[in-house]
């Protein structure tokens, strides 16, 4: 629920551009689009109004020369009369981007949050993100984001050890990374395993070391291919019951849906693409929410139970 | 509309470019937007709040004393970025965050990263055909977009110092309105939690906003603090594990199989103290919830085990045979 942005934002916005329009740049409107955060039909309207602002006396020398040409690209002509240099950063947008980094597993004294920090209004004090909103993803490490970023961007393979859920160890693997996804506060990582010869997605809090390489790969068609896909089209699906007055919750139990029981129950449908991963979760509510089928979940849920049964016997 | 943006971007324009402070009459004049025939207190009050619209998105416009009238221009040192380099393992993380933030509707700072982003990268932010974040299915679910809504609200709330109030439901299923004084926010496992002093109890409070509705902000006398949080607030250290929110804490040890004992050090993140054990690790932590305990302890495996307290351990033995009994063990 996003309110209509006033004059000021759009104001921000068109300001915000001003240093990414160098003479003789050519930008096709949808990447403008999408920078903005805009509609085409919005950004169209917006360049309009840019093209009549300038400074005194506002003759064509004056002005800020940048229009929408028939091929779909906005092409500015010439410099900027002012404002070519970025502004700072805001208070607000330093701490949207901490945030964001934090999200990352970038601690709070990271260098890259001091560059951020360089460049944000003096008044913007970085002690107040820190102090007041934390975002951070469980366990995730900013050497691991940072190196797989950029093996992402260079499509270089790399090295990687990672704890699979379920798995009693860690293994090492060969990777080729396509690309991030962001869900429920956790970072997943889609990439092709050569050890196993498939597209795997891995959530980055179970790496526990990655090592760029330089051997390239050949990187995905499209960006829907570099993306993790969490779509449950395709994955095989159990029937779990929840108890009656247990909570059931779609962020929990993702692309799940539910029905009520005439008891009081609650009957879900929940997609799982690991076994494993579902077993664990059910084990651990205790009893209050029981796989009914398919055998292979039950039996996955028994065989965790038993597990830790004799671990903790040890 | 168009007036009003063409009019702000031409003032930020004609304060950039002027060597000389210029008066509010001098920018009357000069910046093109202004209405013809404008009565001085109204053109005034449009003008003040052009400044401060401005001052808002970064530009910082000073105010100089010429005789016996005011000039403005802008801070060039306070307003513009001193030169940016990053590596390439920074821009590409940069870039990364942005996609894959940008397209989550659970994160309330979006429009703030969106500007921030144009800002501080080289190229326009959704340029480069690297990490992107195919979260459409996210995207699609009301309550991520709702409860990033209300992170945002609550968000605006803390930096203002304004009261809040909203319906929520506890965790055992009680609802009510709740008046609060927010401090902090913090995300954790997807969702968003509000750290604040609760006005009735009188004491401090964590409210998961995946459980809150209907947030609003104390409207009256918006630019005024209705209270001042504690000098030391730090929303850290309310980011507890879920097992340490409780009334009575206790010590807990958890161990780990060697195998294990890499993912526990990382999930400890510091917290309570581990040492080795048998090839494995045992880490001390303080706890409030045994169920809780048990529960994380089970989903956090394989390979741990609650070796102390006795409680807790033999809680976690009845649940697991309880669990493997009801899938036919």
């Amino acid at each position: 629920m996003v309110a209509r942005p006033t004059a000021a934002d759009r104001a921000r916005r068109l300001l915000g551009l001003l240093s990414h329009l160098t003479p003789g740049a050519s930008i096709p409107l949808p990447e403008l689009a999408a920078a903005l955060g805009v509609t085409e039909a919005e950004i169209t309207h917006d360049i309009g109004v840019l093209s009549m602002c300038g400074i005194p006396p506002y003759d064509p020398l004056a002005l800020i020369e940048v229009f929408l040409e028939d091929d779909g690209s906005v092409h500015v002509y010439s410099e900027l009369p002012a404002l070519a240099e970025p502004v700072r950063l805001n208070a607000s947008e330093a701490r949207a981007i901490a945030a964001a980094l934090r999200a990352c597993g970038f601690g709070a004294d990271d260098p890259l949050l001091a560059k951020i920090d360089a460049v944000a209004v003096p008044s913007a004090e970085p002690e107040d993100v820190e102090r007041l909103v934390r975002a951070r993803a469980a366990g995730a490490s900013s050497d691991v984001y940072g190196t797989l970023a950029r093996a992402i961007e260079e499509t270089t393979k790399v090295e990687a050890t990672y704890l699979s859920a379920g798995a009693p160890e860690a293994s090492s693997r060969t990777l080729r990374p396509y690309g991030f996804g962001w869900r429920d506060g956790a970072w997943y990582l889609l990439a092709f395993c050569e050890s196993a010869g498939e597209e795997r997605t891995f959530r980055l809090d179970r790496f526990l070391r990655v090592t760029a390489t330089a051997e390239r790969f050949e990187a995905p068609r499209t960006r829907q291919d570099a993306a993790p896909d969490f779509s449950a089209e395709e994955l095989p699906a159990a029937t779990l019951r929840f108890a009656p007055g247990v909570a059931a919750s779609a962020r929990e139990w993702p692309g799940a849906t539910f029905e009520a029981a005439s008891d009081g129950a609650t009957l879900a449908r929940v997609p799982y693409s690991s076994v494993r991963w579902l077993a664990r979760e059910v084990a651990s509510r205790l009893g209050d929410v029981i796989v009914l089928d398919p055998p292979e979940a039950r039996d996955a849920v028994r065989e965790v139970a038993e597990d830790a049964l004799g671990e903790a016997g040890a | 509309m168009a007036d009003a943006v063409e009019r702000l971007v031409n003032l930020a324009l004609l304060l950039a470019s002027s060597p000389a402070p210029v008066t509010a009459e001098g920018c009357r004049e000069r910046v093109a937007g202004y209405p013809e025939g404008q009565d001085d207190v109204a053109f005034i009050r449009m003008f003040e709040r052009d400044k401060d619209e401005l001052r808002a998105a970064g530009l910082a416009i000073e105010t100089v004393r010429m005789g016996d009238v005011d000039g403005y221009r802008l801070d060039r040192e306070a307003t513009f970025a001193p030169p940016l380099s990053f590596s390439a393992e920074e821009l590409a993380a940069l870039r990364a965050a942005g996609a894959a933030l940008l397209a989550d509707a659970s994160f309330p700072l979006r429009e703030e990263l969106r500007l921030a982003l144009l800002k501080v990268l080289p190229g326009l932010p959704a340029s480069g055909a690297s990490a992107c974040s195919g979260a459409e299915g996210r995207a699609a679910e009301p309550d991520a977009g709702a409860e990033g809504a209300l992170a945002a609200e609550a968000l605006g709330a803390i930096s203002a110092r304004k009261r809040v109030s909203f319906d929520y439901v506890t965790a055992r299923g009680d609802r009510a309105r709740r008046e609060v004084e927010p401090w902090g926010l913090f995300a954790y496992a997807g969702g968003w939690y509000l750290v604040g002093r609760d006005v009735a109890r009188a004491a401090p409070r964590v409210f998961a906003l995946a459980r809150a509705e209907r947030l609003e902000r104390n409207a009256s006398a918006p630019k005024s603090a209705d209270f001042e949080p504690p000098a030391d607030f730090d929303v850290r250290t309310y980011l507890r594990l879920p097992f340490q929110y409780g009334e009575e804490p206790f010590t807990a040890t958890i161990t780990s199989t060697p195998g294990a004992a890499p993912r526990l050090r990382q999930l400890a993140e510091g917290r309570g103290s581990t040492r080795r054990m048998d090839g494995g690790l045992a880490w001390d932590i303080e706890a409030a919830d045994t169920d809780a305990l048990v529960r994380w302890t089970i989903a956090q495996g394989p390979g741990l085990a609650i070796a102390s307290p006795p409680q807790a351990a033999a809680q976690m033995r009845e649940a697991l045979e309880e669990v493997a009994r009801a899938h036919g063990g």
